[in-house]
């Protein structure tokens, strides 16, 4: 138990004057009598009753102090230390994307305000920004608190999940008292995954980064595990994926460093990787850590793939398809104008998009064509021009396309963008007839790219607190923030965080937040979805105290004797 | 003094009462069953050798011829014996006061008519008296004797010892009767005086205590202690007790027929001496 006002428990000391004061009063005064019989027959009947008299005396005193003690206790302001309260930690994506004239910003901020001024007394916050580089932002403050100031929204990156990693190893926390609450406008909750859960401090995992080569069923694995503890060996780490063990190449950490661990999985499916950290046979100082990390592995999947084209045939998609071989699923093939449906992705050869994720090859639009854009520079290191070669592509006319905000510049030209792409869209300015493309080595790779970067298994929408969440058809399995054990859907969203559906090895991860699933669209929670209430706190325990002592003297002064 | 002028002009005109009256050796002026020298004519007897013969009347010995002699009543005196309880219960409440001036009242009362007073005041011991005062012009000494008298001590009315003179008399015992025996030696003054007038001192106090809480209270004559919650309830049980003590000495008195007049300690002297002069009293007005 602790106490809000401890200078208060001095008032026990009240006790010793009720104590005298009870001794004075039962004090008997000497008087002298001319005679004494006529009090003699008088104390003898009461004699009868000094049984009661001594209870009752007992009893007022016991009562009066019971009941100075209760208001001295109630004045010290105790705080019961049974069930700790939960320890928020509030992410905040200073992105600049963030600053968006929106109001998403302020909105945030707006609703962290009210969040934590409704926290109980026995909560505690602290925030956490997710910039380019994750960061805590003061210390722990208790509930009902003001929010530290915070800073404007203006960086390039919001790691998000670095905050979260942050939040977790935070020695400050509780046990098992932290949850996570994340503002942020990140459109992709897969950016959230993996989620890496910790149970020991002597050794993290610091980072865990699980990719799949181009085109190899092969999945490498990135381990960043730092070490607070002894000198840590790689025998003593071991890891599995599934039920397959996940070979460790031999790596000493000294204490205090930390090191970085590759291995690779065999399993092309997703799945759970799970790295244990064992003790130290010889020396006993490494903690026996179990480290499970959720590994959200995306997987290779045959997609179904349809060209909308003016010609019924194209020789460019023909040959580019038949190199896809078995990554197509059959149904693919080309498609006139207004038949496309049911697809994965589309491609729509000089014609309105009308169906997404697709790619756009030379749409129809009212720009003025450009003759020979010099091609300035391509976004080798994106998924989408991975393994390509550029430099030789030439364009003889193109329709340079706008530099959106929202698009990402795949290749950049002296007239402007000439391949530009979003979350579900990649858009080509020229038409493959008017280029080399065709011709190159890069454009089977392309097409690949495209076709496995947008078939890839789409994030769920950020979910709102509350929402009845359909990852799958049928049976699956929910992995919530923080459990070590999945549990069967179907599933709603009660808390924000990260959570990772899972079926015959395919996870989908998904980030519940408080907001409007529209990423550029932040928008007020609707009606019946507000922040979730913190549980309403019960009266304080000196509200109790002060009854009791107020009873209790009632009850003396009920009984006291009138004199 | 005790008294001035006027009060004692007022007792010089009362007169002791005593129901079965035996009066002294003394000449005095309460009538006599025997045949003395009075004024008052009593009987007849025939003439022995040795009759004075101024006593023979002659007008019988002329009308019957023989001689006979008038015999004429004698007079004698009360012997009056006031004991007065001067002990340490006696001091509260102004009841030693009340307790000596009844006292002095009724002993002046015994002057003024000529009866033989003697007069103790006691303790648990005889402590001062006087014994065959008569006349008034003793009833300064015995004022001022009686007011000088020392106090203190138990009550014990067994101390209380009348002179053998006064035994066949009147005795007035003035106490506040706080003695467990005080039946017994009442009983015990019969014999010796024939008459025993019983003033009981009591004080308004005494029924009505000014007492609450907790009290420790110790009896003033033995110092005895006994613990008490002075609470409503138990002041009326007091009260009962008390009452109950004093009806329990007045119908004692009344078997006994001993007149019993209980004096409150607070009521001016001059209601106290009218209260004794009520029916069954020991006063009556000349």
């Amino acid at each position: 138990m602790t106490f809000e006002r401890p200078l208060f428990l001095w008032a026990f000391a009240a006790l010793a004057p009720v104590v005298a004061a009870f001794l004075v009063r039962r004090r008997r005064v000497r008087v002298v009598v001319p005679d004494l019989e006529a009090w003699l027959a008088a104390a003898e009947a009461k004699r009868a009753r000094s049984g009661w008299r001594t209870i009752r005396d007992a009893g007022s005193l016991a009562m009066n102090l019971a009941a100075c003690a209760a208001l001295a206790l109630a004045g010290a302001g105790p705080r019961a230390a049974g069930p700790q309260g939960t320890d928020w930690a509030l992410v905040f994506d200073v992105s600049a994307s963030m600053g968006a004239r929106d109001g998403r910003w302020e909105k945030a901020v707006e609703g962290a305000d009210a969040f934590v001024r409704a926290l109980p007394a026995r909560d505690r916050f602290r925030v956490f920004l997710a910039g380019e580089f994750p960061r805590a932002l003061g210390g722990w403050r208790g509930g009902g608190e003001d929010l530290p100031e915070l800073p404007a929204p203006v960086e390039r990156n919001g790691d998000v999940e670095g905050a979260l990693v942050l939040a977790g190893k935070d020695p400050a926390v509780r046990p098992g008292a932290l949850k996570t609450v994340a503002w942020t406008d990140r459109a992709s909750a897969a950016d959230f995954a993996p989620q890496i859960s910790m149970e020991s401090r002597n050794v993290a995992i610091e980072a865990l980064d699980v990719a799949r080569a181009w085109g190899s069923p092969e999945v490498s694995v990135v381990l960043q595990i730092a070490n607070y503890g002894d000198h840590l060996q790689s025998p003593w780490i071991t890891a599995s994926f599934g039920k397959d063990p996940v070979d460790i190449p031999f790596v000493g950490i000294d204490p205090g460093k930390s090191a970085t661990v590759r291995a690779s999985l065999q399993s092309a499916e997703g799945g759970v990787l799970e790295v244990r950290l064992r003790r130290n046979p010889l020396g006993d100082r490494i903690v026996d850590a179990r480290k499970a990390a959720f590994a959200a592995v995306a997987p290779l999947r045959r997609a179904h793939v349809l060209v909308v084209a003016p010609e019924a045939k194209s020789p460019f998609f023909s040959s580019a398809l038949a190199a896809l071989g078995p990554a197509l699923e059959e149904g693919s093939g080309i498609v006139e104008p207004g038949k496309e449906k049911g697809a994965d992705v589309f491609i729509f050869d000089r014609c309105a998009p009308s169906a997404f994720p697709c790619v756009t090859i030379a749409p129809p639009v009212a720009r003025p064509p450009v003759d020979n854009p010099a091609v300035t520079a391509w976004a080798a290191d994106l998924p989408l021009l991975r393994g390509l070669d550029l430099s030789r592509l030439r364009v003889a006319r193109a329709r340079p396309l706008p530099r959106d905000r929202d698009a990402v510049v795949l290749i950049d030209s002296s007239a402007g963008p000439l391949a530009v792409a979003t979350s579900d869209r990649v858009t080509l300015a020229f038409a493959l007839e008017d280029s080399n493309l065709p011709l190159l080595a890069a454009f089977p790779l392309f097409v690949r790219n495209c076709l496995e970067e947008l078939s890839r298994q789409r994030p769920l929408p950020p979910a709102l607190t509350g929402d009845w969440v359909t990852p799958f058809e049928g049976a699956y399995e929910v992995w919530e923030a923080g459990a070590t054990s999945p549990h069967a859907g179907p599933w709603r969203a009660t808390q924000p965080g990260v959570v990772v559906f899972t079926r015959g090895g395919v996870s989908r991860p998904l980030a519940v937040n408080f907001f409007d699933p529209a990423e550029s669209a932040l928008v007020d929670p609707p009606p019946g979805r507000e922040l979730p209430a913190p549980k309403s706190e019960p009266p304080p325990p000196w509200i109790y105290l002060a009854a009791a002592a107020a009873l209790l003297l009632a009850l003396d002064w009920a009984f006291a004797p009138r004199r | 003094m005790l008294f001035n002028d006027s009060f004692l002009r007022t007792l010089e005109s009362l007169v002791l009462l005593a129901r079965r009256l035996r009066t002294g050796e003394q000449a005095g002026e309460r009538p006599s069953p025997r045949t003395g020298a009075s004024v008052e004519f009593r009987d007849y007897r025939s003439y022995v050798e040795g009759d004075d013969l101024r006593s023979v009347d002659w007008n019988v010995y002329a009308r019957h011829g023989q001689l006979h002699v008038k015999q004429f009543s004698a007079e004698r005196d009360l012997h009056a014996w006031v004991a007065v309880d001067v002990s340490e219960s006696m001091g509260f409440f102004g009841k030693r006061d009340q307790a000596l001036s009844l006292a002095a009242a009724v002993g002046y009362v015994a002057l003024a008519r000529g009866d033989t007073l003697s007069w103790e005041a006691f303790g648990e011991k005889r402590l001062a008296g006087g014994e065959g005062l008569r006349g008034k012009g003793a009833g300064i000494g015995f004022l001022r004797a009686l007011e000088a008298a020392p106090a203190g001590g138990r009550t014990d009315l067994r101390a209380a010892a009348a002179p053998p003179g006064a035994s066949r008399g009147l005795a007035v015992v003035v106490s506040d009767f706080c003695d467990r025996g005080a039946r017994e030696a009442l009983h015990a003054m019969r014999p010796r005086g024939g008459n025993v007038v019983a003033l009981h001192v009591v004080a308004d106090e005494e029924l009505k205590p000014a007492l609450e809480g907790p009290l420790r209270i110790t009896d003033s004559e033995t110092g005895r202690e006994v613990d008490v919650d002075a609470d409503e309830a138990t002041l009326a049980r007091y009260r009962e007790a008390l009452v109950a003590r004093w009806d329990a000495l007045e119908a004692f008195c009344a078997r006994e027929g001993m007149p019993y007049r209980r004096v409150l300690a607070r009521a001016p002297l001059l209601d106290a001496v009218a209260m004794l002069l009520k029916p069954g009293g020991a006063l009556a007005r000349r």
